[in-house]
């Protein structure tokens, strides 16, 4: 499989008061076609950032600053306003979290479907584009009558579902979904992505999936990365990722979940706060509240770097290929 | 870490409800149009004890913050009682009488950057319900006992976090000053109405464990309201599961999570993400219908619309409780 996206060295900063804060750090990651990849990490990680940074979508004062983003082979930080508004929606949609406040209440779901049709060319008269509208309400199971109904008719479960037709309407290659599913019940929640699942294999576009729910995720992605206050830290298959985590805080965010099965154990999470990106220190971001470092992880910083026998990752006291198996202990022991 | 423990003889009951309903006046069309109700919640009842924790688990609009907003006399039931330690609390108006209740039964919001008030500082938020409950003003008893506090819920150095303000924390760190507040009042029940779902992940636990030990070391009774089941098998030993206002089943959280026999039960546990299993495992439910909305007129078993195992009977009435297993009771039709 070829890469569809190649993200080089994307540094994204916020130009503050107090000088800039830099809230993706030097990240680099590739998205295959027909893949679905998975970005982990706690809020103010950076992963919405790289998301808006791969649509363009940053305003001032947000700006990318250094990196290269590929998408089949064209740098999209070089387009034009014309070549950029062409490729939003047609090549890379986006599902953002609160369906709500990305449908417009006072226009029905109809009028919404032929502003992105009309906005691309792609139909000439209405009836055409409702048609096709119903078409893709059909490939989401809401019954193409509900058409023209406003936003406050559907359940949220079923407005998230009119957003995923609508980025779906153009058969983009790329489909972007931060944190599509947060405010949704569980059960709908998973009714929603398997929906995505089986178009992703139907039409075979390719997933950026952005959660802070690291079991779903494993579920859902074939890889995953973790983030950890504006670095990707680890990247790997997710079968992987819970089973043989290679950077402690891998290791720490797969045991902040209680698990349903198996014996209850008593866990810890990860002690302390999230960095404050204003005062970032020299050595590894994570060290303060990392179990495994040492002097060395306080003054040099960990590059992202391939092992052959551990894939992707940034820490200079990687976890033992088999450690949770060998340390059968509960993890508070660790601390 | 064992959450399967039975009640003992010795826990008292701390708060009892028998039978709650609540209806809520439905919009409209004109004045003139019949009065409509939606039944929130239909025959609810529960006991918490002392040092125990009730999770109470459901979809979005099931009814489980309503239950809590009974419990803190924000709402008043249609039908039913409220008892704490004995009394029933619907009976209680206003003035000292609810003053006192207030001071032993306390809610935790789920939205800790809403529930603390940016103007104040911490040393405010915590000392106004140690003067108004406990006449303590000023002088270094408030001091000991404002650090004290602090101390309890792990914010250190305690004597810093009390000149911050709100903004200046973190999420995880507020949700721990606004369980200091409910320790400053000296409430004895805690009603956490999703109290780590604003959180970061890496913080949950965090939270989940020091209401724990709030629980185990002071004796405090929580209830627990989430749509995460994970956390509640974590934390919580009794469960009531509820759909649509109507408890279908509940028990003791170990039995409920591990042997779910309500086909409504197996739905919830079915979705919750687990690495282990695949997306493409299917669902136990018919497809993506609405939960309804229930009136005080309908009958029958809320859930039979979309139960893939509905009989007849189903829709007809909803059967008494059944006790299948010790401290798993069930309504379904599929257990009479």
């Amino acid at each position: 499989m070829s890469d569809l996206v190649q993200v080089n060295n994307l540094c994204v900063d916020y130009i503050t008061f107090g000088g800039r804060v830099r809230a993706v750090d030097d990240v680099s990651f590739s998205i295959k076609k027909g893949e679905i990849l998975g970005l982990a990490g706690e809020s103010g990680c950076g992963k919405s950032t790289i998301a808006f940074a791969l649509m363009r979508l940053h305003r001032p004062p947000a700006l990318i600053s250094e990196g290269e983003i590929l998408f089949d082979g064209k740098d999209i930080l070089d387009f034009s306003d014309e070549e950029l508004r062409k490729f939003r929606w047609a090549d890379t949609s986006m599902v953002f979290q609160s369906a709500m406040s990305c449908l417009n209440p006072v226009k029905t779901i109809e009028s919404q479907f032929y502003d992105i049709f009309e906005a691309h060319n792609v139909v000439s008269t209405k009836e055409e584009g409702a048609e096709r509208a119903k078409e893709l309400l059909q490939i989401v199971d809401i019954p193409p009558e509900r058409l023209y109904d406003y936003p406050h008719q559907f359940s949220g479960g079923m407005r998230q579902r009119v957003v995923i037709a609508m980025a779906l309407a153009l058969k983009p290659k790329l489909l972007i979904m931060d944190e599509p599913t947060t405010a949704l019940d569980v059960v709908v929640q998973r009714e929603i992505l398997q929906k995505v699942y089986e178009l992703k294999e139907e039409f075979g576009f390719s997933v950026l999936f952005i959660t802070h729910d690291l079991s779903l995720m494993v579920e859902f992605c074939d890889r995953i990365g973790i983030m950890y206050s504006g670095k990707l830290v680890e990247v790997a298959p997710s079968k992987e990722i819970l089973g043989k985590p290679q950077h402690p805080y891998s290791f720490g965010l797969g045991n902040s979940f209680p698990t349903l099965h198996g014996e209850l154990q008593e866990m810890i999470g990860i002690p302390g706060s999230p960095l404050d990106l204003n005062h970032v220190p020299d050595g590894c971001r994570f060290a303060e509240r990392c179990f495994n470092a040492s002097e060395q992880c306080r003054t040099d910083e960990p590059q992202l770097r391939n092992d052959e026998a551990r894939g992707w990752v940034a820490c200079h006291h990687p976890l033992a290929i088999d450690f949770r198996e060998l340390q059968d202990a509960p993890c508070s022991e660790l601390n | 870490m064992q959450t399967h423990v039975p009640v003992t003889s010795d826990q008292k009951i701390t708060l009892e409800a028998n039978d709650l309903c609540i209806d809520f006046a439905k919009e409209r069309k004109s004045i003139f149009s019949p009065k409509q109700y939606l039944r929130a919640l239909n025959g609810l009842n529960f006991k918490m004890y002392e040092s125990r924790c009730l999770a109470v688990v459901g979809e979005s609009g099931c009814g489980k913050s309503t239950a809590a907003r009974i419990a803190t006399k924000i709402y008043n039931p249609s039908s039913g009682q409220v008892k704490f330690r004995g009394q029933d609390i619907t009976e209680i108006e206003s003035g000292q009488a609810l003053r006192d209740y207030r001071k032993d039964v306390q809610m935790v919001f789920q939205d800790p950057f809403g529930s603390l008030n940016p103007l104040h500082t911490i040393r405010y938020h915590l000392s106004r319900p140690l003067k108004i409950y406990h006449g303590l003003a000023k002088g270094s008893e408030l001091e000991d006992r404002l650090v004290g506090l602090l101390e309890q819920v792990g914010l250190t150095p305690a004597r810093d976090v009390l000149s911050k303000f709100p903004h200046q924390l973190s999420g995880g760190q507020r949700q721990r000053v606004f369980l200091a507040k409910t320790l400053a009042i000296g409430a004895n029940v805690i009603l956490a109405d999703e109290p780590t779902s604003m959180l970061d992940v890496s913080i949950r636990i965090g939270v989940l464990n020091l209401m724990s030990q709030m629980k185990q070391e002071m004796g405090k009774s929580f209830m627990y309201i989430t749509h995460d089941i994970a956390t509640a098998r974590y934390f919580a030993e009794d469960t009531v599961v509820l759909y649509c206002g109507h408890m279908v089943e509940w028990g003791s959280t170990e039995e409920i999570t591990q042997n779910p026999q309500h086909p409504y039960t197996q739905l919830l546990l079915a979705a919750v993400p687990d690495p282990k299993r695949s997306i493409h495992q299917k669902l136990p439910t018919h497809r993506a219908l609405e939960t309804p909305m229930w009136s005080p007129d309908k009958t029958g078993c809320p859930y039979a619309a979309r139960c893939p195992q509905a009989k007849p009977a189903c829709s007809e009435y909803l059967p008494e409780a059944k006790e299948i297993a010790p401290q798993h009771y069930v309504r379904c039709h599929l257990f009479m």
